[in-house]
């Protein structure tokens, strides 16, 4: 079942090629057809409601890896390409593209493009935003536009990739991606530090003051244990001889703190990270905050005294270099999935951070806008959106600002 | 239409009368930018002192109907501060302050003509540093590199400007104020920080930054490799990449801009005979550094270098780095004119990239002189001239447009870091296709829509007018059809001439 967020029936359009989407994008616009461009429809739960739409336009079977130049750490890639298969092609040459945001196996490079989603390993290498180098696009009237370049630096002309990265299919549908490359870390180590949130808070600090290099910094707590208990990963993607140097430190850092510590490598550092991937999965509620990460842990405080006084099942993961975390809930009542959006957004906005929902079910999205206020850059959203797409033919009213 | 003397008077209103500067005498000084190629006098020079002067400036020139355009430093090379329509520019210069510095969450507050070194200067105390190092940065401004989207030699590892600027505050050509990007996640909606950084001042003006900041790393090493084949130089970089190594920086220079830097103030002593060296350098954890930097020797050697030395020194390190960093300045030493061109191409095709330059070079008679970012793929080809000699501009002009053409054919870009301004400007013709130069001008109608601010660069106008699409209509009747279908139905090619 189609997740459009629309009560009406649509038609399910799968283009096999750029030239198929170019020729069902022009009809539609001529049409006055509305379209929404889907990867897996993973994350569609995201989203605003929105207008009805005629087409759902299924990227699936655009789902080849185009070009990969393991020497220029390039790869270029139709939308429908799962993260899980590309990874496949980029590991059997030692490279990888860092991204490994918590979604189903089943989701897209399209749609990880589209929504800008981001996981751990940001802390080091950054978001989509930092990757992309180029795309091609077909516009709501049916013209192909290509944006950026396929080399590492590119400076020609207005960088529209970064438009389109992040646009959840309201300005044009991506028809291919490229991304540049990090070579596989030749060694993987992830140190695991358990203890309060009070605890973590502390070696936080430590950290962030340090030379350390952490290429993933992921503070959590789980459904499992007693509210309370957190658990700090730190990953190291340096050479071996560094990242023991990195697991020293924060091992004598956890000692003084009296915090135990545990050591994952290779494979079992990647396991265990997958396996905390698949954790996120299943969830109710998905919420995301971003603030200062100085104050991760007043906005995790705030999480854990909800679940208490509500009595909700809670599970929080923080990148507390970045100062992003993400919240889980299960078993909660949409009345009180909309008070508790509301909630942290009072909160996250006073210290200036966001709060948007990842995932919840219409009932709330109807509710409680999933993306929040848009400040003052939103009066450039419609008049882009004008530019692009006057007829709104795009995904209309599912994006931040009602665009 | 506004009289000069009223332009003036209004403009010392709002930014105070020793801040607007109006005699032809003293207007030279803004006639051109780091690109001489071009000159032309703007109308005044106003330095605000904050965003509101910038926004007032803006504004009331906007509600007259007066050109305008940003300035930083003025170093820009492809003419992004020239004052083609004989702008007011509004200078920068004054708002050089580090406003506030958050060193627990990485962050830094600037307005946007504190210029890049002072930054780190100002942060290195405490071991942090900002980590884009365009060779300009001793004079160059945060608010230029914004606007340039500026590289260095060390966006290998840690990345171009725009991956470190976070959020602005940005006036907009009717002097409206807005904020742009998160300092932390991600800016709710589209990324208009995006869009901005490397807009080069068509847009609107950036008046206060927020960058990242990084700690220093606990250690560095530096290596020079001289190499006698420039093949042997280029594998090792691919080899190197191909390791799984990122050095923070590889540099390549050939032995026209060996000679070149020789004979400025950075004596290296590079041998006659080498036709190429690199300069590679590795940072991270001092634990495991030393080893990076041994497989990097090693490689080299792999690669029939002919000798590879890790400096001993910061003071050999630094001496290194002055070389490279003073090549374009060192070019006046050997050639009385030159341009620098900023073509990118995929890293595996250097090999054959520069002998296509070598011979581009042979049939136009004219030297070039290779210096770039080799880890990038970046080249900057600086073709040698004299433009006492009558036509040699001209040849010059056309040989680096030719040379990006070389470029743009092995899948690369045009410009990496220098920008398009008004010099490359109808190269961008060569790498776009109309469509796509018309959905650039779509973006900055959004922004600018009279184009008032910087018009004439970075996009050229469309070579035909694209027609302006009508508003859809909208088929009820079909709406019917379609919300009847039930089924999930592949569609197989609608004939996309229909
Ligand atoms: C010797 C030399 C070496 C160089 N090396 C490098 C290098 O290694 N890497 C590199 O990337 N570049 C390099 N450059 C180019 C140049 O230094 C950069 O492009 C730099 O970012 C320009 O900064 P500026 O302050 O001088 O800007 P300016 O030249 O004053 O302006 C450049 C553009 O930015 C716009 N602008 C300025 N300030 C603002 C603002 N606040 N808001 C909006 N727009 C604004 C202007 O309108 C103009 O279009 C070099 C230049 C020289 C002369």
């Amino acid at each position: 079942m189609l997740q459009t967020g629309s009560d009406y029936p649509a038609v399910l359009v799968e283009p096999a090629d750029e030239a198929q989407t170019a020729a069902v994008m022009k009809r539609a616009s001529e049409a006055g057809w509305k379209v929404k461009p889907i990867g897996a429809g993973t994350q569609l739960t995201g989203e605003a409601p929105g207008e009805r739409v005629h087409i759902v336009l299924s990227m699936g079977r655009m789902n080849q890896v185009l070009d990969f130049s393991p020497s220029d750490l390039v790869v270029t890639v139709q939308p429908g390409v799962t993260l899980s298969e590309l990874g496949r092609v980029l590991t059997a040459e030692q490279k990888m593209l860092p991204l490994d945001p918590w979604l189903p196996a089943a989701s897209t490079i399209g749609g990880i493009a589209s929504t800008a989603a981001s996981g751990p390993r940001r802390a080091l290498y950054g978001g989509v935003r930092d990757m992309a180098i180029a795309l091609r696009v077909v516009y709501p009237d049916g013209t192909v536009i290509r944006t950026g370049s396929k080399v590492v630096k590119n400076v020609a002309g207005y960088d529209m990739t970064k438009l389109f990265v992040g646009s959840r299919g309201t300005l044009g549908v991506i028809t291919e991606l490229t991304f540049k490359l990090r070579p596989l870390p030749l060694h993987r180590e992830t140190v695991l530090l358990f203890g309060s949130a009070e605890d973590i808070r502390l070696m936080r600090s430590k950290l962030v003051g340090s030379v350390l290099i952490p290429s993933r910094a992921q503070a959590l707590s789980s459904f499992d244990e007693p509210t309370g208990v957190w658990m700090l990963a730190v990953d190291c993607d340096e050479n071996e001889r560094s990242a023991q140097y990195q697991t020293e430190q924060l091992k004598a850092w956890a000692t003084e703190q009296s915090m135990s510590a545990d050591v994952l490598q290779g494979s079992a550092a990647d396991d265990w990270w997958e396996a905390m991937g698949e954790q996120a999965l299943g969830a109710d509620l998905v919420v995301r905050l971003a603030a200062a990460p100085t104050n991760w842990h007043d906005l995790a405080a705030k999480v854990a005294e909800f679940a208490t006084r509500y009595g909700v099942d809670v599970r929080q993961s923080w990148a507390v270099t970045l100062g992003i975390g993400e919240v889980f809930v299960r078993g909660l009542a949409p009345e009180l999935a909309t008070q508790i959006v509301t909630e942290l957004r009072t909160a996250a906005t006073r210290v200036n951070g966001t709060v948007v929902i990842k995932h919840a079910s219409a009932q709330v999205r109807q509710g409680v806008d999933p993306f929040g206020p848009i400040g003052r850059a939103g009066v450039l959203f419609e008049r882009i959106k004008h530019q692009i797409d006057p007829g709104r033919t795009m995904s209309p009213a599912t994006f931040a600002g009602g665009i | 239409m506004t009289s000069p003397v009223e332009l003036v008077r209004a403009m010392k209103e709002i930014v105070g009368e020793q801040h607007v500067i109006h005699e032809q005498n003293k207007l030279h000084v803004f006639s051109c930018d780091g690109y001489v190629a071009r000159q032309a006098l703007p109308r005044a020079v106003v330095s605000p002192a904050n965003t509101e002067e910038v926004a007032a400036v803006v504004k009331w020139l906007h509600e007259h109907q007066i050109p305008f355009l940003p300035r930083g430093a003025g170093t820009g090379l492809s003419g992004g501060a020239i004052a083609l329509n004989n702008e007011v520019v509004i200078s920068l210069a004054r708002m050089n302050q580090l406003l506030s510095v958050d060193f627990e969450n990485l962050r830094a507050v600037v307005q946007p003509g504190l210029v890049n070194l002072t930054l780190t200067k100002q942060i290195t105390g405490d071991g942090y540093y900002y980590a884009p190092d365009p060779s300009s940065q001793s004079v160059c401004t945060i608010g230029g590199n914004l606007a340039e989207n500026a590289g260095g030699s060390h966006c290998l590892k840690y990345g171009v400007t725009t991956n470190h600027i976070v959020a602005a505050k940005f006036v907009l050509p009717d002097g409206e104020v807005i904020d742009v990007g998160q300092p932390y996640g991600d800016a709710v909606g589209y990324d208009i920080l995006g869009l901005v950084v490397g807009s080069e001042g068509t847009l609107g003006i950036a008046t206060e930054i927020t960058v990242k900041i990084l700690k220093k790393p606990q250690a560095v090493q530096t290596a020079l490799a001289m190499f006698d084949r420039v093949e042997d130089a280029s594998n090792t970089v691919s080899a190197i990449i191909g390791t799984g190594i990122i050095p923070a920086a590889i540099e390549m220079m050939d032995q026209l801009a060996m000679q070149a830097v020789d004979k400025s103030n950075f004596h290296v002593g590079y041998p006659p005979d080498i036709e190429a060296v690199l300069l590679i350098e590795v940072d991270g954890l001092a634990a495991g550094v030393e080893e990076d930097a041994e497989r990097v020797v090693e490689i080299c050697r792999q690669n029939h270098v002919r000798t590879v030395k890790i400096a001993e020194s910061t003071d050999e390190r630094a001496l290194w780095w002055s070389s490279r960093k003073m090549a374009f300045g060192a070019t006046g030493r050997i050639s009385p004119d030159y341009i620098v061109q900023d073509g990118v191409i995929p890293r595996s095709r250097l090999t054959e990239v520069l002998q296509r330059i070598t011979e581009i070079s042979r049939e136009s008679g004219l030297r070039i002189a290779n210096v770039f970012h080799a880890g990038d793929g970046n080249l900057h080809p600086l073709i040698c001239y004299d433009s006492r000699v009558p036509g040699e501009t001209e040849k010059a002009i056309r040989v680096g447009s030719e040379v990006l053409h070389v470029c743009v054919d092995v899948g690369g870009t045009i410009t990496g870091e220098h920008g398009v301004g008004i010099e490359k400007i109808e190269d961008m013709r060569y790498q776009f296709r109309d469509e796509e130069i018309e959905a650039q001008i779509a973006i900055r109608r959004a922004f600018n829509p009279n184009d008032l601010c910087n018009a004439g660069k970075l996009i050229p106008e469309p070579a035909r007018c694209v027609e302006v699409k009508q508003a859809r209509r909208i088929i009820e009747q079909n709406v019917e059809v379609f919300s009847g279908f039930q089924e999930q139905t592949a569609v197989t090619a609608p004939d996309s001439t229909s």
